[in-house]
């Protein structure tokens, strides 16, 4: 390379970076925009408590960094998403989001440790339920709200990744849309910045919609906002020990299986739903096999765990299983019941269900219906190809042929969750804990669910027991379960291949500058 | 009739052919020289060389003052174009090939109308039509529904053990005496098609056309020593249009079928498009892949590439490898009668299909038209009109041509089989079987 040509290369790499400012100004901007304003909401709810202070100025200082941020990006604004600073934008903005809450678990008083407060920050921006907090009445009332605030802003950003970035990055469209085929409209919409407002608009509405309804069944403000953001997200925090079970209300059971539901729907058959398109929305393949896994598993758990043996009752014991399929299919974690007690036959539905997780452009973790349904048609193909070697033959999921790009994304997308399933339970085990535990531990930790089986018996509630050293393995799994593992090895692949690349860059340099 | 036929392929020349047969003035506008030559040598019609895209072409062709156009190229562009053309010329009735589902559709109807076409014909769909019913009739080398599927017309090749074999037509007929269900309308033998009298006495190897009642269809099967049992499992080779459309029928009456296509990039179009249907890809004439996929081990072989050769060829080796029936669609039809021996059951065109839809709208009262590929026999329904000279009379004293068979009525829904006695009343559905050259006298007879 001559010396023009590096100086034409340097030259263009320092643009890369300045057009790259928009994309983190406008990711940062939301993400800590949207904690400023959780920030606030809280502070109302922590009116005549100390940690009010706390709250409102992390409510008015990230808001106007926020804000600041999102006014700041307007002249750097790029007119195309690029795949790696989008979503390198993406994982430091959820960084950006754990980062505040440490500081405001920190501020309040509510941790005194910076790694309790930053294991209690990312397992809510990662929507996992397994909290620090065995009791969470020991917090304050505005702490608890933006402890569930945390899981919110985290579903938020989730989505956005899913639905309105992601798709338009080169990634499988079928996850945004399980009716996208080749170049076929988007149910939400066609372009990343629309399609990111109505990802917004309706998570918004589906928020107001669920407080309204838990308000309704009997929950006090606090309870039913702090139980709207977890459940919406498919968080899990609850604001009580033992959880819905709390309530000790077959209404609030009821109300939350269909919001928990709800929150395993893709949202673009949420849309349709509702601007009307009833029929269209039923012909959905993945909902089908959705719906029908709900039910037959809900039948199996309740059978599995003899509820004719039970004091509660056959009726009430059909809810409690319903509710707890329904809660970890959706990976959220909330729970009426200790299911890891139940038959061993009923806990193994239960995991399969948590490693699989809700429907594809959902705010559920796990692997995605969508993409069981496909790679079991592609092992079916690959057994067809055995008798027939030169068949062609398309992997479908219903009628729509998923594309052979897609298929591989999968495979890599399930390598990837076994690996660092493997991996966590690994690290997990070696940090003491029985196998039992570890492998759940790290599965229900990469589908951002959060219970596990624990050692002695019963359901893994709670973080308290486990030791530091687990807790940091922990973070990581929730993290990439979280942001759909490919966004987040991206982003990581950038930190360490740009370091790398920039200290070649530096060492070119440097020989160059020795020759002349 | 003035007609005017744009291109002059395998549809177009076979519709001008039989139209000419039939006494019709035809124009054929045809671009391609070397075809130009071959239709000059073959048809007695006005050829006018150009395209049909060009509004004097079109006037020299005379579509200003034609009853009918025949648009038929493969490009449904130029049909369009030419129709659209003809109808602002004047031409009165317009008939299009039209073969993306996109503008062939019901959904399309208002282009239909813009362009004035009286039918929109596809023969790949036609084609696909006529195999689904031979494949559905296993034995038999052709049918036809006549008469809202009241009649069948079934035509095969009488095998030693048929039970019509070695029987004269008066001992078939007083076998059945007093009603009959059915009648032997023609024999074709040693390459002769006749309209055969009672005498005539059937043997083994006679190809014979039988017109029937549907419901009594097993039966007749049976005297003609075909099987009554349906394919099942059946391999289409090319995975053309027709290819596609027969596979999703077949698919969807829950047959077996298995398409080959050598195309890497339409098999992959046929995967996406087909569930349930086993895709491969490879050559129809690459004997490893036929043996791989177990060929003999298919009831039902259907060769429609393009390539007439690679038909023949692999509907042979199905045929060795112990296929149960072997269907070809043959584009150059000169050695057909050869290929039965050899192992090629049934040979099929594209064109018969189209050209009975283009005939059905010529002759305007008849509502149904089967002709056939070995000769000028053709085998139409017309509705006997009031006012017409064959309403109330016998059939003896309308004195019809020469070899020309009342082969059933259809009178109020019931079907019953033509016999000399039979006295035509208004609204009778009749099925005739007459030389190409007598339909038009006939449709004066029957019509007002």
């Amino acid at each position: 390379m001559t010396a023009a040509g590096a100086a034409e290369t340097f030259a263009a790499e320092r643009h890369d970076g300045i057009r790259n400012l928009g994309v983190y100004g406008t990711a940062l901007g939301v993400a800590i925009g949207a904690s400023g304003l959780a920030g606030l909401v809280s502070a109302v709810f922590a009116a005549g408590d100390d940690t009010i202070d706390a709250l409102v100025l992390a409510g008015v200082g990230t808001g106007g960094v926020g804000f600041a941020a999102l006014l700041a990006r307007r002249p750097f604004e790029a007119r195309a998403m690029r795949a790696v600073p989008t979503l390198t934008a993406c994982v430091l903005a959820y960084l950006a989001v754990a980062a505040i809450s440490t500081v405001v678990y920190l501020a309040t008083g509510s941790l005194s440790r910076v790694d309790d407060a930053l294991y209690e920050s990312v397992t809510g921006v990662a929507t996992s339920s397994l909290t620090l907090f065995e009791d969470p009445q020991v917090l304050g009332r505005g702490v608890l709200v933006w402890r569930a605030a945390t899981q919110w802003i985290g579903g938020l950003l989730a989505l956005g990744v899913a639905i309105g970035i992601y798709p338009f990055l080169g990634g499988s469209r079928e996850l945004a849309d399980p009716r996208a085929r080749g170049f076929r409209r988007l149910a939400l919409a066609n372009k990343p910045i629309p399609a990111l407002k109505r990802v917004v608009t309706m998570y918004g509405v589906v928020t107001v919609v669920v407080a309204v309804a838990l308000l309704i069944v009997g929950l006090s403000v606090t309870d039913a906002v702090a139980h709207t953001f977890s459940s919406v997200s498919t968080g899990g925090f609850s604001t009580h020990a033992d959880s819905i079970a709390h309530f000790d209300s077959r209404a609030v059971d009821v109300v939350m299986i269909v919001v928990m539901a709800g929150a395993g729907f893709s949202l673009a058959l949420v849309w349709m739903l509702a601007t009307g398109q009833f029929q269209d929305t039923l012909r959905v393949y993945e909902l089908r096999v959705y719906a029908l896994v709900l039910a037959l598993a809900s039948v199996w758990v309740w059978w599995l765990a003899d509820p004719l043996d039970d004091a509660t009752g056959v009726v009430d014991h059909g809810i409690d299983s319903v509710f707890t399929v329904v809660s970890l299919s959706t990976t959220t974690g909330h729970r009426v019941a200790d299911w890891g007690s139940w038959h061993p036959g009923a806990e193994m539905m239960l995991l399969t269900l948590l490693a699989i997780g809700g429907m594809a452009g959902s705010v559920a973790g796990g692997l995605r219906w969508i993409r069981v349904v496909g790679l079991v048609q592609f092992v079916w193909r690959e057994l067809q190809r055995q008798l027939h070697p030169r068949t062609v033959r398309a992997v479908k999921v219903g009628s729509s042929a998923i594309s052979e790009e897609s298929i591989d994304r999968w495979h890599a997308h399930l390598l990837f969750t076994m690996f660092l399933t493997g991996t966590g339970a690994v690290a997990l085990a070696f940090f003491g804990s029985d196998i039992l535990e570890a492998l759940t531990l790290a599965l229900s930790a990469v589908s951002t669910t959060g219970p596990a089986l624990a050692e002695d018996g019963g359901t893994l509630q709670s973080a308290a027991t486990l030791s530091r050293s687990d807790r940091a393995a922990l973070m990581p799994l929730m993290l990439a379960g979280r942001l759909a593992i490919t966004p987040m090895l991206v982003g990581v692949g950038v930190v360490v291949f740009g370091a790398q690349r920039r200290l070649s860059a530096q060492a070119f340099r440097r020989r160059l500058q020795g020759r002349t | 009739m003035r007609v005017v036929v744009v291109g002059a392929g395998e549809v177009g020349t076979h519709v001008a052919q039989l139209l000419s047969r039939e006494g019709s003035d035809v124009t054929v506008v045809e671009c391609n020289p070397s075809r130009i030559a071959q239709i000059d040598k073959l048809l007695d019609v006005t050829i006018v060389p150009g395209s049909a895209t060009d509004p004097s072409v079109m006037r020299s062709a005379g579509v200003g003052s034609a009853d009918l156009l025949v648009a038929a190229t493969s490009i449904d562009e130029v049909n369009l174009v030419a129709s659209l053309i003809a109808k602002l010329e004047g031409t009165n009735r317009i008939i299009v090939r039209l073969e993306r589902p996109g503008i062939r559709s019901e959904k399309a109807k208002a282009l239909h109308d813009a362009v004035g076409a009286t039918l929109v014909i596809d023969p790949d769909e036609s084609v696909a039509r006529e195999i689904l019913d031979l494949l559905s009739y296993p034995g038999a080398a052709e049918i036809a529904r006549l008469a809202d599927d009241e009649i069948l017309m079934v035509g095969a090749t009488l095998a030693d053990h048929a039970p019509f074999t070695g029987m004269s037509l008066s001992e078939i007929g007083a076998k059945y005496e007093p009603d009959w269900d059915f009648i032997v309308c023609t024999i074709t033998r040693d390459g002769q098609t006749i309209v055969p009298r009672k005498d005539f006495r059937l043997q083994s190897g006679d190809s014979v056309r039988v017109v029937c009642k549907n419901r009594v269809r097993a039966k007749v099967l049976r005297e003609l020593g075909l099987e009554t049992v349906e394919h099942h499992r059946i391999m289409i080779l090319g995975g053309g249009r027709t290819g596609e459309i027969l596979a999703r029928a077949l698919e969807a009456k829950g047959h077996i079928v298995a398409i080959i296509d050598r195309d890497p990039a339409r098999t992959r179009e046929l995967a996406d498009e087909l569930d349930g249907v086993l895709v491969l890809e490879g050559d129809i004439t690459d004997a490893s892949l036929l043996e791989e996929e177990a060929v003999g081990t298919y009831d039902a072989v259907v060769a429609l590439t393009g390539e007439d050769d690679a038909n023949i060829l692999a509907c042979l080796f199905a045929k060795k490898s112990g296929a149960r029936e072997t269907i070809a669609v043959l584009h150059r039809l000169e050695l057909r009668h050869l290929l039965r021996d050899a192992g090629v059951d049934v040979a099929i065109s594209p064109r018969t299909a189209s050209a009975n839809a283009v005939l059905r709208t010529v002759h305007g009262g008849v509502s149904a038209v089967a002709t056939t590929l070995d000769d000028d026999i053709e085998f139409f329904e017309i509705e006997v009109d009031p006012l017409s000279d064959a309403a109330g009379a016998s059939v003896r004293e309308l004195g019809l041509p020469r070899d020309t068979l009342i082969a059933a009525i259809v009178r109020n829904g019931k079907p019953k089989i033509g016999r000399a006695d039979l006295h035509f009343q208004a609204g009778d559905h009749v099925v005739f079987v007459a030389h190409g050259e007598d339909v038009d006298h006939l449709s004066r007879v029957f019509t007002a």
